[in-house]
């Protein structure tokens, strides 16, 4: 074997995966995004933390397409994304869920991750008409990757249930499941533990933390600080449209200005953080 | 494919290739070239109003864009049916393009309104351009297409026609079902947010969806012409929108099965109605407010159930 003449060392520098600049939104006279800069590192999970209509969903919103920022610039993976369509953003590889529950209710639990894998499978019209070979190969290969995300998400055994008729906590793991099989680098949640039982946000925390070994990188918007205070090494805080804090999560929550938005909610902190 | 589901397909395709053999009254293979074209037409509409969930009230103007075109070329410059009919079904499919590309931006009633205008205008455009189709002197004359020396002008000899092209676009159906762009389309009509939000292109596969709905509606118009060989504006007239609308209410939207059964009931209970006389309609108007509110999935998909369950129970039994 011939040994590299130079073994080039590079030293490993954070990256940053997406990165949002001077971000603002108006609607109409209100400023709901306020000169955002934020970098998302990858491979972390970031966490976004602030009251409601701070503007964590309108950040989402604008990130993934669904709304055009007034001023700044979106970039991701060092290409600006900020005037591109939706479903290319998606395309692109920033997968999202919904602060409400969003699957295909009418569908069932493998439907809904099938289409979550729309964009791998191989099994298009042509295909189907003349029954390539190809066309059966893309079709045993979606299978394939359909059972291996539900068995990760242990949800192999309600694979042909109707997804409307799963309990509240099993949708929002669909969602996840879904969204995982679109197979994106980074993955923006939505409130992903909001109404679950301690049980399910338990499990929700485990699989959040098994796809970022995987190599994902994941935010979090999330009310529950105990799921953000176990998964994200960093936080950023938003307020009225305003980012007012970042960092590690004991700088973040011991400081001042955050606890004065917060201001009652001092104890259930410093609870969390214990 | 179930084993039992295959034999019950094997079984309609011999009794549909048998049906000029068991009836053998003209009138009625009459009836049945009808069910067809029907049949065709509905399940085109269905594309638009079923798979993708969205509404048009457009679609009669695209069963008549292809008999016009399909029906002027054969009479007027004489070319060969076997040429005029295709080429009825790819002229209106450029027309539903556009008609498609511009509309496919809204939602709801006003993609419905959209849709509607388009067809209005066209109707006009016919009625009017009286150099080129004649306008309200008709297109007279249609021929048949011709196999060898025969023409087949008979019900017997278009029905085979008519259930070639049947049974080629249920194929084709079903064939998207089973692709990528059939999920596409389901998953734009259930969540139209969560679709973008996985990827899926929607506007684009809107686009393409309803360009081949109305590919085939004009393959269905321009096969309805060279049957009753005479097409003037009325052929354009909102009475075929609502034909195909009740045919996939009330068989069940969304289904292979349903437009089938709506057609043999839109064309066949009034026909068993006769003997209603005068009533007939009023009648028939009755069954089909009737159907549409007690069983809203539709009676394909009602009857579907109902045979599961019985099937279970006889299994459990």
């Amino acid at each position: 074997m011939i040994e590299p003449l130079n073994k080039i060392t590079t030293k490993v520098e954070p990256v940053a995966i997406l990165e949002v600049k001077k971000l603002s939104k108006d609607f109409g006279g209100l400023r709901a995004i306020n000169q955002i800069d934020v970098d998302v590192q990858e491979g972390e999970i970031l966490g976004v933390i602030g009251p409601n209509g701070s503007g964590k969903t309108t950040l989402y919103n604008l990130i993934t397409g669904f709304l055009k920022p007034t001023e700044g610039q979106i970039r991701f993976k060092g290409k600006p994304i900020t005037s591109m369509r939706s479903h290319e953003i998606a395309a692109r590889g920033i997968g999202r869920t919904f602060q409400l529950s969003s699957i295909f209710s009418n569908l069932s639990v493998r439907e809904n991750v099938i289409i979550g894998s729309h964009l791998r499978a191989r099994d298009g019209i042509w295909g189907s008409f003349f029954r390539t070979k190809s066309y059966k190969e893309g079709g045993a290969e979606l299978e394939q990757r359909v059972t291996k995300t539900l068995t990760f998400m242990g949800m192999e055994k309600q694979a042909d249930q109707v997804a409307g008729s799963l309990p509240y906590g099993d949708q929002r793991k669909l969602e996840l499941a879904t969204t995982l099989a679109l197979d994106p680098e980074i993955l923006l949640l939505d409130e992903p533990a909001t109404g679950m039982n301690p049980q399910e946000t338990e499990t929700m925390i485990n699989l959040v933390k098994l796809i970022q070994e995987q190599g994902k990188t994941i935010v979090i918007v999330e009310h529950n600080m105990k799921v953000v205070m176990e998964l994200c090494r960093r936080i950023v805080v938003l307020d009225y449209g305003v980012k007012i804090a970042e960092g590690m999560p004991e700088e973040v929550t011991t400081n001042e200005k955050v606890i004065s938005v917060y201001l009652g909610r001092k104890r259930k902190w410093i609870n969390a953080k214990s | 494919m179930t084993k039992q589901r295959w034999l019950a397909n094997l079984l309609l395709l011999v009794v549909a290739i048998l049906v000029p053999t068991i009836f053998k009254t003209p009138y009625l293979v009459h009836l049945f070239v009808l069910s067809g074209i029907f049949a065709l037409f509905s399940l085109a509409y269905d594309i638009v109003i079923g798979m993708m969930g969205q509404f048009s009230f457009g679609h009669q103007a695209l069963w008549g864009l292809g008999a016009y075109i399909s029906a002027l070329l054969a009479v007027d410059t004489g070319v060969s049916p076997w040429f005029t009919i295709p080429a009825g079904a790819i002229g209106t499919g450029i027309f539903g393009f556009a008609m498609g590309w511009i509309s496919l931006r809204l939602r709801g009633a006003y993609l419905g309104i959209i849709t509607l205008g388009f067809a209005v205008i066209l109707q006009e455009v016919i009625i009017n351009w009286k150099t080129v189709t004649h306008g309200w002197l008709q297109v007279l004359r249609i021929p048949a297409p011709k196999l060898g020396d025969t023409a087949l002008n008979t019900p017997f000899s278009y029905y085979y026609l008519v259930l070639a092209f049947l049974l080629l676009t249920i194929y084709f159906i079903k064939s998207i079902q089973r692709s990528r762009f059939g999920r596409g389309l389901a998953a734009l009509r259930e969540n139209e947010q969560r679709a973008i939000s996985l990827g899926i292109p929607i506007f684009k596969y809107m686009v393409v969806a309803f360009t081949i709905s109305a590919t085939l509606s004009g393959l269905a118009g321009a096969l309805f012409a060279h049957y009753v060989h005479t097409i003037n504006p009325n052929t354009l007239a909102t009475s075929y929108l609502w034909a195909a609308l009740i045919i996939v209410l009330v068989g069940g939207s969304g289904t292979l099965g349903g437009p089938l059964i709506g057609t043999l009931l839109f064309i066949f209970v009034p026909e068993w109605l006769r003997m209603a006389a005068a009533l007939r309609f009023a009648v028939f108007g009755i069954l089909i407010v009737v159907c549409v509110v007690f069983v809203p999935e539709g009676l394909y998909p009602r009857l579907l159930s109902l045979w599961n369950r019985f099937i279970v129970s006889r299994v459990k039994g």
